[in-house]
C-alpha cells in the first residue's frame, strides 16, 4: 500500500501543472460570463461562462489523457519501480488510477471556479431536483450525468488503450488521437440527432447514418488489413490495428451518441403519462408533460410538440403538468416554471421563451424555501401582454415583454394552500385558493391541498388598483371544479363516488346558483369555449353513459346516448362544434377503448377506430380561459394501438404518425 | 550449495538460462557474490550481462534455473528483498519531468530506511542541482543522482548496470571513488556490470566473465590478475612447446619482434622452464591489466581459459 500511494503521488505530481492550468482555465470561464454581463449580455452570460467551462473541461480531460497514455507507457520508463521495492500491482494500479485521476480532475477543476464563484452559474448543468430522477437512466439523461458518462467513458477507453498497449504493443499514440476523434464525433453525432437540429434539418439523421456507416466501414477494411497484411509487415499490422479499433471505436461512441439522441427524439419513458397542456391557436405546437397517474405523483419534463412536423424539444426537467407552461395567445412565446435549486436552497426559475427556443427573459426567483414545483402556475393574459405567475399562496403580474412586475399579491402562506387562477380580462385575475384539511387524508395517497381540500377561497385581483378580495367561498367537499370562461360562474363537481353531483356556482361568492346532475355513478364535464356545459355521466342502474350539453346558465339542452357498457369522458372541443370523447371498458381506463366525436347538433357519437385519447384529462380551474384564445380544433392528438402520437384531422379524417411512445405502464389508472 | 552457504552470498544465480524467443541472452549461468564483496561481471555487448541482471532483481523469470537473494527466489519476493538493494540502471531511467529533491521524495516513501540527509551532500558534493528536473540534467548528473539514489536506503547489496556509461573519465572517475567511500564505510556486496575496466580494476575483488551468454570465468581478481602474464619470447619454430603448455596458453601469435602468447596459469617456475628452453631466447613474462586480460579472452583470439 505504501508503494501504491508513492506511486499514485508521483503520477499526480508529475502533472501538478495539469490542475493550476485546469482551475485557470475555469477562471476564464467566469471571466467570460462577467465580461458578458458587464455588456449587458445577461441572458447569455450564465449560459456561456457553464458552457465554456464545460467545454474547456472536456478539452482538457481529452488532451491530457491524450499527453499521459503515450508519454507513460511508450517511453518504457516501468523499470524505474520496478526496481524498487514495489510490487506489480502497486505500480500498474497507482499509474492508472494517478492517471486517470489527472484526466479526472481536468474534466472537473475547469468547472469549480464557475461553481463556487460564479454564484451557481452551472445550475443548468448540475442543479437537478433529486426528487424528479426515478432511475439510474433518469440520472444519466441530465447534463451532469452525460458529461460524467462521457468523462468514464474516456477513462475506460484509455484503460483499454493502456491494457492494448500492454498486450499488443499498439502505439498508445493512435489510441489517443482515435479517442480524441471519438470524443468529437460523440457530440457531433448528438447534435446532428437532436430535437432542434432534426426539426429543421429531418435529413440530418440520414447524413449522420453515413457517416455512421462509412466509420464501420472503416473498422472492417482495417480488420482486412490486419488480416492480410499483418503477417507480412509488422509496422503495417501494428497501424491497421490502430486504425481498425479507433474505427471502432468510433462506431461504439457514435452509437452511443445516437443512442442518446434517439431517446431525446421519441421521447423518455415518462411521456407514457402524457399531459396535453396547451396549444398555440393556430394548433401547431402543443405542451406536453408527465402527468399524475393514481397514486404516482410525478414531476416530469415539459416538452413543446410540433404536431405539424412530429418533432419535440424539452422546455424543462420539471414540471407536473399542472399549469407550469403556456403558450401566448398570439402563439409565439412559451413560458414555463422549473425547479431550481442552489446551495441556498430552493428556487423557481420562470422563462420566457420564443417558440423556435430563444431566450426572451428569465427570472430565478429567492431561495425561500419553494420546494412544491407543483404549486406554481403560469398563464397569460387574453391578449397576451401580461403573465399571472403563481407560487404557492403568491402571485405576480408580469409585463409579458420584460417579465418586469406590474402587481403582487399574496393571499397566505400556508403549506395547506394551493392558489389557482386565471385572467377575467387584461387588469382583472380571478384567484382559487383550496385549503386542506389534512384529516381528509385517504390512506396510500399523498396529502396535498389538490387532494384534500376543504373549501375553497375566491378571490379577485384588480391590477391598475393592486386590490386583492375576497368574493367568497365554496365550502363543499369535492375535487375539481371548472370556471365558466363567458360568464361569472363555475362548474362544481360534488358528491362521493356513486353518488356524483353537478352544480353551477356563482363564480364570485360561490353560492350555488344551479343544480345540474346528482346521484350519478361517474360525471366528467367540460366547458366549452361559449360557455356551454358538456359533460358524461352514468345513472346508477343504467347500462350506458349519456351525454348533456347545458347552457352556461345551466339548462338542458341536449342528451345524447352514447354506446353502452363502455365509459366515457369529455376530452376536447373540436371545429364544427362537436366533442371529443375518450372511451374505455367498464373496469379499465377511459384511455384504453376508442376515442369518439360527438355531435350535438345531430346527437350523434362515433368511434375514431384505433385511435385513443392519452392517459392525461383536460385541466380544471381555468387553464382555458378565454374566448379570444380558444382556437377550436381542426385536428387533435391521439394515440394508435402501437402507442403512437397520431394528429388526428376531424374534417378529413385523415391521420399522421408524430411520435412513438413508450409503451404505457401498468401501474397507476387512466 | 546448502542454504546457510546460499544466505551467506549476498547473491547467487543458479543455473540461470534466458531466452528471447530462440535467441538464448544466458545460458546456465552460475555464480555468486559473497556478501562484503565487490563482484564485476563483464562481458561484450550483447553477452546477456544486463538480462541477467534483470533475472537477479525479479524483473524477469529466468526459463531455467534460480535467481536468489540472501538465499531467497528473487522473483518470488522481489518486493521484500529489493528494500535491501540499491539499483543504478544502465540508462538513467527516472522520470524526467519530477525534480531531482521530488525523486529523493518518491524514493524515501518506498524505503524503511532512507538517508535523506546523506543522500543531498552526496548529491551537493556532486553539484547536481536538486530543483531541477531530472531530465535537464547531463549525464554525469544523471549518472550521479542515479547513484545517490541507490546508496540512500543504505543497501547491503548494490547493483550496477554498467553504471558510468556515456561518462566522460573525470565523472567516471568521481563515480567511482563515492562508490568506494561508501563501501569502505559499510562494507555492502556490490554486483556490477560495466565496460569501464580500469574502474572496475581500482574497486572489483572478484570478477566473472561472461562470452555469448555463457560463463568464461567467476573468480578473484587478485588470483586472476596473478595467474595470467603476457609472455613476448623469440624461438626457434616451435621450440619450448612441451615446456610452454603447462603455463595454459590462450593464445600464441607472431609479431614484429617475435612471438607472444597470454597465459592463464602463469607460474615463476613453469615459466623459468620455457624461458630456458633450446631455441627459446629473450623470453619475458609481464603482467596484464583487467581490460587486458578481458580483451584476450573474450576478443578474437580469445577461449576458454
Amino acid at each position: 500500500m505504501r508503494g501504491f500511494a508513492a506511486v499514485y503521488m508521483r503520477e499526480v505530481l508529475l502533472r501538478k501543472a495539469a490542475f493550476a492550468a485546469g482551475l485557470a482555465s475555469g477562471l476564464v470561464a467566469v471571466l467570460l460570463g462577467g465580461i458578458l454581463r458587464r455588456y449587458g449580455f445577461m441572458d447569455v452570460a450564465n449560459l456561456a461562462a457553464a458552457t465554456f467551462s464545460v467545454l474547456l473541461g472536456g478539452f482538457g480531460a481529452l488532451a491530457v489523457g491524450a499527453s499521459v497514455i503515450p508519454n507513460d507507457l511508450s517511453s518504457g520508463k516501468i523499470g524505474f519501480d520496478f526496481a524498487r521495492p514495489v510490487s506489480g500491482w502497486a505500480i500498474w494500479a497507482g499509474r492508472f488510477l494517478g492517471g486517470f485521476s489527472v484526466v479526472l480532475s481536468m474534466a472537473v477543476l475547469p468547472l469549480a471556479p464557475v461553481t463556487l464563484l460564479g454564484e451557481g452559474l452551472l445550475r443548468d448543468f448540475t442543479v437537478i431536483n433529486p426528487a424528479y430522477l426515478h432511475g439510474i437512466g433518469d440520472y444519466l439523461l441530465t447534463p451532469a450525468g452525460l458529461y460524467g458518462s462521457a468523462v468514464l467513458a474516456l477513462l475506460a477507453l484509455y484503460a483499454a488503450s493502456i491494457c492494448l498497449w500492454s498486450i499488443l504493443r499498439i502505439p498508445s499514440r493512435w489510441l489517443a488521437l482515435d479517442a480524441l476523434m471519438a470524443g468529437v464525433l460523440f457530440v457531433a453525432g448528438i447534435l446532428s440527432l437532436s430535437s432542434p437540429v432534426t426539426l429543421h434539418f429531418p435529413g440530418a439523421r440520414y447524413v449522420y447514418l453515413f457517416v455512421l456507416g462509412i466509420v464501420f466501414l472503416g473498422a472492417l477494411v482495417g480488420t482486412f488489413l490486419l488480416v492480410v497484411r499483418g503477417r507480412t509487415d509488422a509496422r503495417r499490422a501494428r497501424t491497421a490495428v490502430s486504425l481498425s479499433l479507433g474505427a471502432s471505436l468510433f462506431s461504439a461512441l457514435l452509437l452511443l451518441g445516437a443512442g442518446w439522441a434517439y431517446v431525446e427524439t421519441r421521447g423518455p419513458k415518462h411521456l407514457q403519462r402524457l399531459t396535453m397542456g396547451e396549444r398555440s391557436p393556430d394548433g401547431r405546437w402543443w405542451l406536453l408533460s408527465g402527468s399524475h397517474v393514481g397514486k404516482d405523483w410525478l414531476g416530469l419534463p415539459t416538452y413543446l410538440l410540433d404536431a405539424r412536423e412530429g418533432g419535440h424539444r424539452r422546455l424543462s426537467w420539471s414540471t407536473t403538468g399542472w399549469g407550469d407552461a403556456a403558450i401566448s395567445p398570439d402563439g409565439k412565446f412559451v413560458a414555463f416554471i422549473e425547479n431550481r435549486w442552489s446551495q441556498e436552497g430552493a428556487h423557481w426559475l420562470l422563462t420566457c421563451r420564443t417558440l423556435s427556443g430563444e431566450r426572451k427573459w428569465e427570472i430565478l426567483g429567492p431561495a425561500d424555501g419553494w420546494d412544491e414545483p407543483s404549486r406554481g402556475a403560469v398563464t397569460f393574459s387574453p391578449f397576451g401582454k401580461r403573465l399571472l405567475f403563481l407560487t404557492g399562496g403568491e402571485g405576480q403580474v408580469l409585463d409579458a415583454d420584460d417579465g418586469s412586475s406590474l402587481a403582487s399579491f399574496r393571499v397566505g402562506a400556508d403549506a395547506d394552500l394551493w392558489l389557482s387562477g386565471r385572467f377575467e380580462s387584461e387588469d382583472r385575475v380571478r384567484l382559487y385558493s383550496r385549503i386542506r384539511d389534512r384529516s381528509r387524508r385517504r390512506p396510500g395517497w399523498p396529502s396535498t391541498p389538490l387532494l384534500d381540500t376543504a373549501h375553497v377561497d375566491l378571490w379577485r385581483f384588480d391590477v391598475p388598483s393592486r386590490t386583492l378580495t375576497r368574493t367568497g367561498t365554496l365550502d363543499t367537499a369535492f375535487y375539481f371544479f371548472w370556471p365558466v370562461p363567458t360568464g361569472d360562474s363555475i362548474v362544481v363537481r360534488s358528491g362521493p363516488k356513486d353518488a356524483r353531483g353537478l352544480d353551477l356556482h356563482d363564480g364570485s361568492t360561490g353560492v350555488k346558483k344551479v343544480h345540474l346532475l346528482e346521484g350519478q355513478e361517474r360525471v366528467w364535464p367540460l366547458v366549452l369555449a361559449d360557455g356551454r356545459i358538456v359533460c358524461t355521466a352514468r345513472s346508477r342502474g343504467e347500462a350506458s353513459d349519456v351525454l348533456r350539453v347545458f347552457s352556461p346558465e345551466g339548462s338542458l339542452l341536449k342528451s345524447i346516448p352514447l354506446p353502452p357498457r363502455l365509459k366515457f369522458s369529455p376530452v376536447d372541443e373540436l371545429a364544427g362544434g362537436n366533442i371529443l370523447l375518450g372511451s374505455g371498458p367498464e373496469k379499465g381506463r377511459i384511455s384504453e377503448g376508442d376515442a369518439y366525436v360527438a355531435d350535438p347538433a345531430c346527437a350523434t357519437a362515433e368511434p375514431i377506430h384505433g385511435l385513443r385519447i392519452h392517459q392525461g384529462y383536460p385541466l380544471a380551474e381555468g387553464r382555458r380561459m378565454s374566448p379570444e384564445r380558444e382556437g377550436l380544433l381542426e385536428s387533435v392528438l391521439l394515440l394508435d394501438k402501437d402507442n403512437r402520437l397520431v394528429r388526428y384531422d376531424v374534417r378529413s379524417r385523415e391521420r399522421h404518425p408524430l411520435v412513438r411512445l413508450p409503451a404505457p405502464s401498468k401501474t397507476g389508472s387512466g | 550449495m546448502t542454504e546457510a552457504a546460499s544466505a551467506e552470498n549476498a547473491l547467487e544465480l543458479r543455473g540461470v538460462t534466458v531466452r528471447y524467443g530462440k535467441a538464448v541472452a544466458a545460458k546456465g549461468v552460475s555464480l555468486s557474490v559473497p556478501a562484503g564483496e565487490v563482484t564485476a561481471l563483464l562481458g561484450r555487448n550483447g553477452a546477456g550481462k544486463t538480462s541477467l541482471i534483470r533475472v537477479l532483481l525479479g524483473m524477469r523469470k529466468a526459463q531455467e534455473g534460480e535467481a536468489l537473494l540472501w538465499g531467497k527466489d528473487a522473483w518470488k519476493h522481489r518486493h521484500e528483498l529489493l528494500e535491501r538493494v540499491g539499483v543504478v540502471p544502465e540508462t538513467p531511467d527516472a522520470p524526467e519531468d519530477l525534480s531531482v529533491r521530488d525523486l529523493l521524495a518518491f524514493c524515501s516513501r518506498l524505503y524503511r530506511t532512507w538517508d535523506g540527509k546523506g543522500a543531498e551532500d552526496r548529491l551537493e558534493r556532486f553539484g547536481v542541482p536538486l530543483g531541477v528536473p531530472f531530465g535537464s540534467l547531463s549525464k554525469g548528473q544523471k549518472g550521479h543522482a542515479m547513484l545517490a539514489l541507490a546508496l540512500a536506503h543504505r543497501p547491503d547489496l548494490l547493483v550496477l548496470d554498467d553504471p558510468t556509461l556515456g561518462l566522460d573519465a573525470v565523472a567516471r572517475k568521481a563515480f567511482f571513488e563515492e562508490l568506494v567511500a561508501d563501501l569502505a564505510d559499510r562494507g555492502a556486496a556490490v554486483f556490477l556490470s560495466s565496460h569501464d575496466l580500469s574502474g572496475v580494476e581500482s574497486i572489483a575483488d572478484r570478477v566473472a566473465f561472461l562470452r555469448e551468454g555463457r560463463l568464461l570465468l567467476d573468480e578473484p581478481l587478485e588470483g586472476l590478475k596473478a595467474r595470467f602474464r603476457r609472455l613476448s619470447f623469440r624461438r626457434e619454430k616451435e621450440a619450448g612447446e612441451a615446456a610452454l603448455r603447462p603455463l595454459e596458453p590462450v593464445f600464441v601469435r607472431r609479431t614484429a619482434f617475435g612471438e607472444e602468447s597470454v597465459v592463464a596459469a602463469y607460474e615463476e617456475t613453469a615459466f623459468h622452464g620455457f624461458a630456458s628452453s633450446p631455441g627459446v631466447a629473450a623470453a619475458e613474462a609481464s603482467e596484464m591489466s583487467l581490460e587486458e586480460i578481458f580483451i584476450a579472452l573474450t576478443g578474437e583470439e580469445g577461449g576458454a581459459p
